[in-house]
């Protein structure tokens, strides 16, 4: 799993902190403990010389070793050891022969004096600092470094914490480095999302930063290519409906003239003249429905329309029509906000389609369900298989036409309107079988008291 | 005697098929290329109606419709291949009683022109001999006096009078106030004002009603952005009301 950008780059931030303090804390850690470590050996060293040269002085004025080495004084953690005249006398914690090192004592009775470092018996660092006496035998302190360790351990600690500091420190800046560098990505996608959501003006807030300028200025410069080429291609949809209407209009009132005289026609041209007039009335519909489809596809501002009573839209539909439609079943309050025409296109073209496709229409609702309304229209057809319930709303789709009715083959646009319409209005289309068999398409609307 | 239709159109094959097929339907039909000729035809003999398409060569059909509207209320309805609301609006505000949008079917044309013509009868010639008669059961919408000036209707004589003096109404306009009078106090709703002034059931526009309205109110009110006769209710529809 890749991790977001934000998480990477603190990451990397928590890393080099880390990386840079360990470096840091070791090297610091290694100086300290050389220095002090040396300084401690030197100390003990001096310490050793001038206690043997004292306790020299004593046994040499006869005193006894014991008590000579009782009066030596030494710092705390430090015990002695006297090799005087083949005894071995030993300080307060009694040491013997044996808790030496045998290479030192072998050095120091050969009259040099010398230091080693190790651990002894316990565990307990100890330094051991050997002198031969110039009255003869020889001096031995051991130093315990616990003091010295637990200091070093002590920068070891305040060391590794200033280490985990640090590195949260480096990732706390890492987040806020790449919230920073990623806000203008945020603008980019604050901005691409209103694009997507059909606000064709929505641009980059404009930038200074050399930096960012470049992103903004192409970034605008694409919303402003897009959106140019949108309204292009509407506007050239809406200019050609515009264009054809006009050589349309004069085949409609022509070709009512033939209809008229039809009776005085030879029989194949009366079916020349059905054929023409049929298509022509195709051709009508469809460029409607493309100069509809071609319009603003964004949603409409419902407060500003008025109130329709969908009730009345379906009356009028359904009167329009003519033949013989069954009277609509009404339930409650049928007030929606809404576009009038619109709101006709999409019950006639349910209607249609059920005429079409569907043997006809068998039954008619406009019922008011919680804050929504819905109209519902039932047709005596086989339905609709599932796998096709989504594709009939798709542009140019088209159904096997049932045999009823003639030949009318429609624009296959009708339900994509009815869709584009319903959601234009803040609402949705869909299928249903119904109960019974046969089709049932809902449309569904917001009410008017919303 | 046939009804004479004046078809104000610049393309000719349009022109030329709209003649055929009115005067298939019986109709006398007169063609103009342009507005200016339009115009002529117009003071030689007004048409008892008048097809306009808006875009013409030169004066365009807006124009026109507004030039022919002070010297006349021959019932004009707009045929265009342009249907945005604002052309629509625009044409009805302009004087059109209606609007078609192109390529007509020929059976809602003569629909619609029968119901303008209908319009246009249903309204009596000003008849000047029982103006006492008239003026006794005249609609009395406001007295007059310090208020604003006295507002009179007269279904029966077919005037509005402002202050005494006539106001001209277009047929669509009369039809309208006449019926919202009948129904004085009540509230029209837009598919009933349709039905009733219109004779519509199903060919009509909310447009037709909002933009009559509004022209109306110009003749009607005082202030018309602070209608006090004829109101709006949101969402319901008009109601014309006396000054109390």
């Amino acid at each position: 799993m890749r991790l977001r950008l934000r998480s990477r780059v603190a990451l990397a931030f928590a890393a080099g902190a880390l990386l840079l303090s360990v470096l840091l804390v070791s090297e610091i850690y290694a100086v300290a403990s050389r220095y002090l470590v040396d300084q401690r050996d030197r100390s003990a060293g001096r310490q050793a010389v001038v206690n043997a040269t004292l306790l020299s002085t004593k046994v040499t004025a006869g005193t006894d070793p014991q008590e000579s080495l009782a009066e030596i004084r030494t710092g705390a953690g430090v015990d002695t050891l006297l090799h005087y005249q083949g005894g071995w006398y030993s300080g307060a914690v009694g040491l013997g022969p044996d808790d030496l090192p045998p290479s030192l004592t072998a050095l120091v009775a050969s009259g040099e004096p010398g230091f080693q470092r190790y651990a002894d018996g316990q565990g307990v660092v100890v330094v051991t600092v050997g002198v031969p006496l110039a009255s003869g035998g020889e001096y031995y302190e051991v130093v315990q470094l616990t003091t010295l360790e637990r200091t070093l351990d002590t920068v070891l600690l305040t060391g590794m914490v200033a280490a985990g500091l640090t590195t949260l420190m480096g990732a706390g800046l890492g987040v806020w480095a790449a919230r920073r560098v990623l806000r203008p990505l945020e603008d980019v996608t604050r901005t691409a999302a209103q694009l997507a959501s059909g606000d064709l003006d929505a641009r980059m807030p404009s930038t200074y930063d050399p930096d960012l300028a470049p992103i903004a200025g192409s970034f605008n410069a694409m919303a402003r290519t897009l959106s140019d080429r949108i309204q292009r291609d509407s506007r050239f949809a809406a200019d050609v409906s515009h264009e054809l209407r006009s050589p349309l209009t004069t085949m409609t009132a022509s070709v009512s003239v033939l209809e008229s005289r039809r009776e005085q026609l030879p029989s194949a041209a009366q079916e020349a003249t059905d054929l023409i007039s049929a298509d022509l009335a195709r051709f009508a519909q469809l460029l409607e429905d493309l100069l509809d489809l071609s319009r603003d596809v964004a949603p409409l501002a419902l407060d500003d329309l008025p109130e329709v009573p969908l009730v009345d839209v379906v009356r009028r539909v359904l009167a329009s029509h003519g033949g013989d439609l069954p009277e609509p079943v009404v339930e409650g309050d049928t007030r929606v906000r809404g576009d009038a025409r619109r709101l006709e296109r999409i019950v006639a073209n349910l209607v249609e389609n059920a005429d079409r496709y569907g043997g006809g229409v068998v039954g008619v609702a406009v019922v008011e369900r919680g804050t929504r309304v819905r109209i519902v229209v039932d047709d005596a057809g086989p339905g609709v298989p599932v796998a096709e319930q989504e594709v009939v709303f798709e542009r140019f789709s088209r159904g096997t036409p049932a045999q009823s009715r003639g030949s009318r083959l429609g624009t296959g646009l009708g339900l994509s309107l009815v869709r584009e319409h319903a959601l234009a209005h803040g609402g949705g289309a869909w299928y249903e079988d119904r109960p019974g068999g046969g089709a049932r398409f809902v449309v569904d609307l917001p009410g008017a008291e919303l | 005697m046939p009804v004479r239709v004046l078809v104000v159109e610049d393309d000719d094959r349009i022109r030329a098929a709209l003649r055929l097929a009115l005067t298939e339907e019986q109709y006398d039909v007169t063609e103009a290329a342009g507005a200016e000729e339009a115009l002529e035809l117009h003071a030689e003999s007004p048409p008892d109606v008048m097809l306009v398409d808006l875009m013409l060569g030169g004066m365009d059909g807006f124009d026109l419709i507004r030039r022919i509207r002070q010297v006349s209320d021959v019932p004009a309805i707009v045929v265009s291949a342009r249907g945005d609301t604002h052309d629509v609006v625009a044409a009805l505000e302009a004087g059109a009683d209606d609007y078609v949008v192109k390529p007509v079917v020929m059976k809602e044309l003569t629909a619609r022109i029968r119901a303008v013509r209908r319009r246009a009868a249903a309204r009596p010639a000003p008849r000047d001999g029982d103006a006492d008669a008239a003026r006794a059961e005249a609609l009395v919408l406001a007295p007059g006096g310090e208020d604003g000036p006295s507002l009179e209707f007269s279904a029966k004589a077919g005037w509005l009078k402002r202050d005494g003096r006539e106001v001209p109404l277009t047929a669509t306009e009369f039809r309208l106030l006449a019926e919202l009078a009948v129904h004085l106090g009540r509230v029209l709703s837009r598919p009933q004002l349709l039905q009733l002034v219109w004779d519509y059931d199903h060919l009509g526009d909310d447009r037709l009603v909002d933009v009559t309205v509004r022209r109306l109110r110009i003749k009607l009110e005082t202030d018309p952005s602070n209608p006090k006769h004829l109101v709006t209710l949101r969402g319901r529809g008009y109601r014309l009301q006396a000054s109390s």
